[in-house]
C-alpha cells in the first residue's frame, strides 16, 4: 500500500522527453491521478512525428526509482494549439498545420457543473455545429448569485466546482477545503471533457477561478501556486488549450500577481500554450511581458470598432455582451439582444480583432423549459439563434484571407469600415445602412450617402454578402482608383468582399 | 479511460515491496501503453 500521507505534497514525478539522438529534451512534470498517492501519470505531448525517448524519475522523501522508455509518434495531420502567427502578429494559426484560426468564441464558465457528461458533451458539440470554436471554461470557481438568469442549482447541475477535497464542496460560504488535495474524479472528468473538444478541434480557455466566491487559496500561497503548477502538469499535454489567469482579475488579484503568476505558468507549461487574463479594467493587462499571449479584454461599448489597444498581439474581446442579459453597467438601449450582438461582433471583426459572446439563458436550467443555461453553463436548444447570425460572419471572414487584411477605414466614406491589403483585398462593412431610410434618424444622417472606397489600380472581382442571411450577390468587376458602391442589394448590414483579380 | 493513441507516460506506483530507505514507497512499477501515439496527441506512462 501507498504510505505517502499526502501524495499531493509529498512525492514527486518529474519526466524528459525528447527525440531520440537529439541533445535536447523537454521537461515535463507528472502529478498524483489517484487519492491514495497510488498512481503518478505524466504525459507529453509531441509536436513532430519521429522516434523519442524519455525518462522519468518518482521521488518520495530520499527515495528515488528512475525509469527510462521510447515511443513513436505519427502524424496524424492534428492541428495542435493554437499560437500567434509569427507573421501577422495580430492573427492565431495553428500550430499543426499552419491554418489560421478565426477566434469565435463563447462563454460556458460552469459547463462543468453539469454533473452528466453527455450534457457537458452535447453543448460542446451543438456550440461546434454553430462554428463556436472557442469556450471559456472555469477550471474552479462558485457563484450563490444568478445574475438574475433562470438558472437553479439541482440534481443535475451545481455550481460549485471544487478542484480540491471539501468537506461541504455544495456549501457557498464553509466548503471546508483542504487546498492540499486535489479531487482527482473531478480533473478526470475535465480530462475527459477536454479530449472531447479537441477531437472537435475547439479550444478550451482555462479559466483558474472567479471573483464570484472566497473560496480560494490564498493570493501567491503555497497552496495556490501548487493548484496551479498542477493544472499545468495535467492539462498541458491537452493542445486544445489556453490559460486564463482569472476571470474578472482585477477584482481579486492585483498587477503584480499577474505578471509572477502569468509568467510562473508559462515557465512550468512545457509547450507555451497562449495565455492571457481577463480583468474588469482592461488596462490592468500585462501585455508587455513575454508570457502574455493576447489581450481578453472586457469592453461593452455599443461602439466597439473604435476601441483600440497597443502592443501588436492578437486582441480579442471577451466579455462585450451577453444575450438577452441586462447588467446595470451596460450602455443603452439596456439589452443585449441577438441582433445587437451580432453586429457588435462585426464591429470587432472588422478592426482586425476577435470576440467572445455570451447565449441568452432564458431557456432555463432547473426552471422550465429547462433546456438552456446559456453563457452561464453552456447548454442551449434550437430556439436560440443568436450563433446562427455569427456563423454567417465567421463564412465571410473564412472565405478570404482575413489575417493579411487590416483596418483602412480612411479608404471607405460614410461610417464604413474597410479591412485591406491594398491592391489584393478590400472587405467593406455598412453597419448604418437600414437607419437611412428614416427620415427622423438626424443623427445618422452624415453616415448615409454613397459610399465610396479608393483602390490600387487594378480590377477587382467583387460581391455583397448580407451580414443577416449569408446571402451572397456577385456584382460585375470593379475598377479602381475610386469605386461608388451601388446599393445594397437588401436591408440590414451589408458586407462587400474585393479581391483582385488573377 | 484513455484511447490507445494517447501514449501517456503514467508511472503507476504500486508500493509493495519493503523499501531501504525510511518513508520510501514500498514498490513502485512503471507502466506505458503499447502502441504509438500521433504528433499533438499525448504519450503517457503510469
Amino acid at each position: 500500500m501507498p504510505d505517502a500521507r499526502n501524495p499531493f505534497t509529498e512525492a514527486t514525478l518529474h519526466g524528459s522527453f525528447g527525440k531520440a539522438g537529439a541533445s535536447e529534451a523537454t521537461p515535463v512534470e507528472g502529478f498524483c491521478d489517484s487519492a491514495d498517492g497510488s498512481v503518478f501519470r505524466i504525459r507529453f505531448m509531441p509536436s513532430s512525428p519521429g522516434d523519442y525517448t524519455y525518462t522519468v524519475a518518482y521521488r518520495q522523501g530520499s527515495f528515488e526509482m528512475k525509469h527510462s522508455g521510447t515511443f513513436r509518434a505519427s502524424d496524424g495531420h492534428r492541428r495542435g494549439p493554437i499560437r500567434v502567427d509569427p507573421k501577422y502578429l495580430w492573427h492565431f494559426i495553428w500550430e499543426g498545420t499552419g491554418e489560421h484560426y478565426f477566434f469565435n468564441g463563447t462563454t460556458a464558465f460552469w459547463l462543468m457543473g453539469w454533473r452528466e457528461e453527455r450534457v457537458i458533451n452535447n453543448c460542446i458539440e451543438r456550440l461546434q455545429r454553430l462554428k463556436i470554436n472557442r469556450i471559456r471554461v472555469l477550471l474552479s470557481g462558485a457563484a450563490n448569485i444568478f445574475w438574475g438568469e433562470p438558472v437553479m442549482t439541482g440534481d443535475n447541475f451545481s455550481m460549485f466546482l471544487r478542484p480540491w477535497i471539501a468537506e461541504a464542496p455544495q456549501s457557498f460560504d464553509h466548503p471546508g477545503i483542504d487546498y492540499t488535495r486535489f479531487n482527482v474524479s473531478y480533473w478526470q472528468k475535465w480530462e475527459r471533457m477536454l479530449r472531447f473538444a479537441r477531437n472537435r478541434d475547439v479550444i478550451i480557455s482555462v479559466i483558474q477561478d472567479i471573483s464570484t466566491h472566497k473560496a480560494q487559496p490564498a493570493a501567491g500561497s503555497e497552496d495556490e501556486r501548487r493548484y496551479l503548477r498542477y493544472a499545468v502538469a495535467r492539462l498541458s499535454a491537452f493542445s486544445n488549450i489556453t490559460w486564463d489567469l482569472g476571470d474578472d482579475l482585477d477584482s481579486f488579484r492585483d498587477e503584480k500577481w499577474a505578471h509572477e503568476t502569468g509568467t510562473l505558468i508559462e515557465s512550468w507549461d512545457p509547450y507555451k500554450h497562449l495565455a492571457s487574463s481577463h480583468p474588469v479594467h482592461r488596462e490592468h493587462q500585462d501585455r508587455a511581458s513575454d508570457w502574455f499571449g493576447f489581450t481578453s479584454i472586457q469592453n461593452w461599448s455599443r461602439r466597439q470598432h473604435q476601441v483600440k489597444t497597443c502592443r501588436i498581439i492578437p486582441q480579442t474581446n471577451e466579455e462585450y455582451g451577453y444575450e438577452d442579459h441586462y447588467p446595470h453597467w451596460a450602455p443603452a438601449p439596456d439589452g443585449d439582444s441577438a441582433e445587437t450582438l451580432r453586429r457588435m461582433a462585426w464591429d470587432i471583426a472588422m478592426a482586425g480583432a476577435y470576440g467572445t459572446a455570451g447565449e441568452s439563458c432564458r431557456r432555463g436550467t432547473n426552471i422550465w423549459p429547462d433546456t438552456g443555461g446559456g453563457w452561464i453553463n453552456g447548454r442551449g436548444d434550437d430556439t436560440m439563434v443568436m450563433l446562427k447570425g455569427y456563423e454567417h460572419m465567421v463564412d465571410f471572414f473564412t472565405s478570404f484571407e482575413w489575417w493579411k487584411a487590416e483596418p483602412h477605414d480612411e479608404l471607405v466614406s460614410h461610417g464604413a469600415y474597410c479591412l485591406a491589403k491594398p491592391g489584393e483585398i478590400y472587405a467593406v462593412y455598412l453597419p448604418q445602412r437600414p437607419i437611412c431610410g428614416n427620415s427622423e434618424a438626424f443623427e445618422h444622417q452624415k453616415e448615409c450617402g454613397e459610399v465610396t472606397i479608393k483602390l490600387e489600380p487594378g480590377s477587382y472581382e467583387a460581391r455583397w454578402f448580407s451580414a443577416n442571411t449569408g446571402e451572397t450577390v456577385p456584382l460585375p468587376p470593379v475598377e479602381g482608383p475610386t469605386w461608388t458602391l451601388p446599393k445594397t442589394p437588401g436591408w440590414l448590414d451589408w458586407a462587400l468582399l474585393l479581391q483582385k483579380r488573377r | 479511460m484513455f484511447s490507445r493513441r494517447m501514449l501517456e507516460c503514467t508511472c503507476l506506483l504500486i508500493l509493495v515491496l519493503p523499501s531501504a530507505l525510511p518513508g520510501a514507497p514500498r514498490k513502485v512499477s512503471f507502466s506505458q501503453p503499447a502502441g504509438g501515439v500521433e504528433a499533438y496527441d499525448f504519450a503517457r506512462c503510469a
